[in-house]
């Protein structure tokens, strides 16, 4: 068995003397696509921010790519990183390129290899004719490819998404995850992605963790979804939503996935 | 009136001085600092006032003030919940305080504050005029060697520390390089008008320029523009400097103003 880009181990993180995630365990496989689900408060943010090593733990461990969250975080961890964000400044001073290129200047390879860079990821992320455009202007759905391509920029095994669609109507939110699918498969790119959008994810992940403080559940979302654990994570009946998650899988698998997203 | 020694150096420490806010104020008015300009070059009243009394080359006591205050700021100002424009009302209003009270209590000395407080750039003496330029290659050299990963913190800091820039020193290191240009542009323009050179020219340059090379260079242009013909224009009409210099770098921002609206 492949040694997991991702292993998460008996994880807790306090908060002001309160236990904010609690024994939290999972591991992540190279090109595996995880989805972190649960309520708002659940501590989703704050796991992704333990993977990337920007929380100190109360207790467990976090080993990516082979080396722990935190000594990771220190040296430029290699994760390429999508953080929550609704909109840049309408007047940030900068373009496309040049912001998808600060994701790689923690690497100081030279100005022509990060710009080479930058110019690939932009391709790859399906706006290369962006490069020159000011970011503030661009709509709320390129601004996310951006910084998708940002991502990619930095590192190519392993891409962390919080939230990454907040904001985006629903074509453009199945676009998204149908090219982060596309990514995956061609790069060969591991993905953990937290929402608290479980139908968009459910339809997108190959695993779902359900946390809510403590780890509910774990597993393929069709098994996830009819789990008694996730009504317990949410705290609410979950029956009127099968037929929703349903209908959500058939469309992101569907026509939407098949649109190329450039 | 280049034909005096005295305006010549006027003229070149105006000139850098100029050049120097220009670079910082892109800064100043992208992570909207004005009011830590307004806190830093306030509280540097109390470190002049100090060297008076003491016998310290003020602006020396002033420099070594500013820079204690903005790593005051810097630290407490991140690590509190009071938040950072409550941390520099604190720090601003004692260190001006202090200022006052140490100037009271002095022999004479109020003469002498008031030349920090207004600016009086036409007694600057050749020994002085070098000090300041060396100063300010310290902070070009400091803006230089992280302009980028400064940049990338006003994007954003989450992503920059994901990425492992170390972002409290980064912007420990900005208020620093604040409170040297402080230092600089108090001896043309005084304490109480530096903050029209670390913002003014900055925001009418973000008028006209929408990327970060055109809106810097733009900045720095106008700050070295708006210093030149303040005091030539002081010098023609039996003006202060540091007010007439102000006035035309808030005249050209109207200017431009009016010009973006028509």
């Amino acid at each position: 068995m492949s040694t997991p880009v991702v292993r998460v181990a008996g994880v807790s993180v306090a908060r002001e003397g309160h236990l904010v995630l609690e024994d939290i365990s999972f591991e992540v496989a190279p090109g595996a696509f995880v989805g972190v689900i649960g309520p708002n408060g659940a501590g989703k943010t704050t796991l992704l921010r333990a993977v990337l090593g920007l929380v100190p733990l109360a207790a467990g461990g976090i080993e990516v790519l082979g080396r722990s969250a935190s000594e990771r975080a220190s040296a430029g961890n290699g994760i390429g990183y999508v953080p929550q964000r609704h909109a840049f400044p309408a007047d940030f001073p900068a373009h496309a390129l040049d912001v998808v290129r600060l994701g790689r200047l923690h690497r100081r390879e030279g100005r022509s290899a990060e710009r080479r860079a930058a110019e690939e990821a932009l391709a790859r992320a399906g706006i290369a004719e962006l490069a020159a455009r000011p970011v503030g202007r661009l709509s709320g759905g390129e601004q996310r490819r951006v910084t998708l391509a940002q991502a990619l920029c930095a590192s190519s095994k392993l891409l962390i998404l919080d939230e990454p669609t907040v904001g985006l109507d629903l074509p453009a939110e199945q676009e998204f995850y149908a090219l982060v699918r596309r990514l995956q498969a061609e790069l060969g790119l591991a993905v953990i992605a937290v929402s608290h959008d479980l139908l968009a994810l459910a339809g997108a992940a190959e695993q779902l963790v359900c946390i809510n403080r403590r780890m509910h559940v774990h597993g393929r979302p069709e098994d996830v979804i009819h789990s008694h654990a996730l009504r317990e994570a949410y705290s609410c009946e979950f029956d009127f939503l099968a037929g929703e998650i349903a209908h959500h899988e058939g469309l992101a698998h569907g026509p939407a996935a098949e649109r190329d997203p450039r | 009136m280049l034909e005096y020694a005295f305006m010549q150096r006027a003229l070149a420490a105006a000139l850098g001085i100029g050049v120097v806010c220009g670079a910082l104020g892109f800064f100043v008015v992208l992570r909207r600092l004005a009011f830590v300009g307004v806190g830093i070059s306030h509280a540097a009243v109390g470190g002049v006032a100090l060297g008076l009394l003491l016998g310290v080359p003020p602006l020396l006591a002033g420099g070594v003030f500013g820079v204690a205050v903005a790593l005051g700021i810097a630290t407490l100002g991140r690590h509190n919940r009071l938040g950072q424009d409550t941390v520099i009302g604190v720090f601003f209003s004692g260190a001006l305080a202090l200022g006052l009270a140490l100037a009271s209590a002095g022999r004479g000395g109020q003469q002498d504050l008031f030349a920090y407080l207004f600016g009086n750039v036409l007694a600057i003496g050749p020994a002085e005029l070098v000090g300041l330029g060396v100063l300010g290659l310290v902070v070009a050299a400091g803006l230089a060697a992280t302009f980028r990963a400064q940049l990338f913190l006003a994007f954003d800091e989450e992503l920059a520390r994901a990425y492992g820039h170390p972002v409290g020193a980064l912007d420990a290191l900005l208020l620093v390089l604040l409170a040297l240009t402080v230092v600089i542009g108090v001896r043309l323009v005084g304490v109480l008008l530096v903050e029209a050179l670390l913002v003014v020219p900055a925001a009418t340059a973000a008028l006209w320029a929408t990327h970060y090379k055109a809106r810097l260079g733009l900045s720095i242009a106008l700050g070295a523009a708006a210093c030149a013909a303040g005091l030539a224009l002081a010098w023609q009409l039996d003006l202060a400097v540091g007010a007439t210099v102000a006035l035309v770098a808030v005249a050209g921002f109207f200017a431009s103003l009016a010009l973006r609206r028509s």
